[in-house]
């Protein structure tokens, strides 16, 4: 597995009228700036914008993207048939991550709970709990993941390819 | 304008053999530099591709700020209306960026562009110009291709 980084970073300005109608405009960069200059340029192109629109500016997004390729996907796999982790971060509250058409020997002889002392889970539980490169994943109010509390298949629709369903 | 940056999200697309796509994320706390973050997705796109047999096809960091005290929009505010900057490529190509709900204070008055035209003498104006086409602090601006942006060749306003 290769990812390369798209030709270019990506700063995406939400802005909202007062019908509440939001849209969205993107001014690109190479992606061969580095990404701390990438978030100092946005920072100073953001305003302005937003010093030209009479709309209210929600927020902004840098995006740093990246592409497979040279990718297959084997005959059999879903991207419906989701390995749900749900993970205890510091703060208690549960947060979760859908990994798409898990593999099926990675699941128990239930064909429904996920083999948790197989090597690839094992791997990816510690790399979500203790961190990976001494960076600690989070759940979305930012509160350190420190542990799993079950782990199973379960299946959520998808979308077709250019109609994208978050995990 | 006061933005508060929230959790980076690390997004990971994959695609089975019916061509449908699913995203699995994960958070990383704000205090997680830009470079940390895209090392971060480096290592852990792997460890999850071990567990599935779709195939990641694409990934993205995505940096978020918002305004949590943003001010209401303008009455008249329609972000529809959309003012659009042609820019020259350095190969010669064309470009364009856009401001959602450009403010009617920027519009030309009088003149054959009247009610149409972007008055690229003002100030505001010219400042984002001059950004989009000079750079932010060595930073240029691009299109699609990465081609630098060298000059602006007509500013209008459209209606989507």
């Amino acid at each position: 597995m290769s990812l390369v980084l798209r030709p270019v970073h990506k700063v995406v300005c939400t802005f909202r009228d007062n019908d509440g109608k939001e849209a969205s405009t993107e001014v690109m960069v190479p992606s061969g700036t580095t990404a701390a200059n990438a978030v100092t340029f946005a920072a100073a192109i953001v305003p302005l914008i937003a010093a030209l629109s009479d709309a209210t500016l929600v927020g902004y997004n840098l995006i740093l993207s990246y592409v497979e390729n040279a990718f297959s996907a084997p005959g059999r796999s879903d991207v419906e048939d989701k390995g749900f982790f749900n993970f205890t971060p510091a703060n208690g509250i549960r947060t979760s991550i859908a990994v798409p058409s898990i593999l099926e020997t990675l699941l128990q002889p239930n064909n429904q709970d996920i083999d948790q002392t197989a090597t690839a889970v094992d791997d990816f539980i510690t790399a979500m709990t203790a961190g990976l490169s001494a960076i600690q994943p989070a759940s979305l109010s930012g509160s350190d993941i420190v542990g799993v509390l079950s782990a199973y298949k379960q299946n959520r629709r998808s979308h077709k390819a250019g109609s994208v369903r978050k995990g | 304008m006061s933005l508060t940056q929230r959790t980076t999200s690390i997004r990971l697309r994959f695609r089975d053999n019916d061509g449908a796509e699913s995203i699995c994320q994960c958070n990383l706390a704000s205090s997680v530099s830009a470079a940390s973050a895209a090392s971060f997705l480096s290592a852990w796109a792997p460890l999850v591709q071990a567990l599935s047999d779709a195939a990641i096809v694409s990934a993205e960091v995505v940096i978020h700020w918002t305004d949590p005290a943003r001010p209401p929009a303008g009455a008249g505010s329609d972000v529809l209306r959309q003012g659009t900057f042609l820019l020259d490529t350095a190969s010669s190509d064309i470009g364009a960026a856009r401001v959602p709900a450009i403010s009617d204070d920027f519009i030309l008055a009088t003149g054959p562009y009247a009610g149409i035209g972007i008055d690229t003498a003002l100030a505001d104006v010219v400042s984002l110009i001059t950004a989009l086409t000079d750079g932010i602090d060595g930073t240029e601006p691009c299109d699609p291709f990465a081609d630098d942006f060298v000059s602006i060749n007509a500013a209008y306003i459209e209606q989507f």
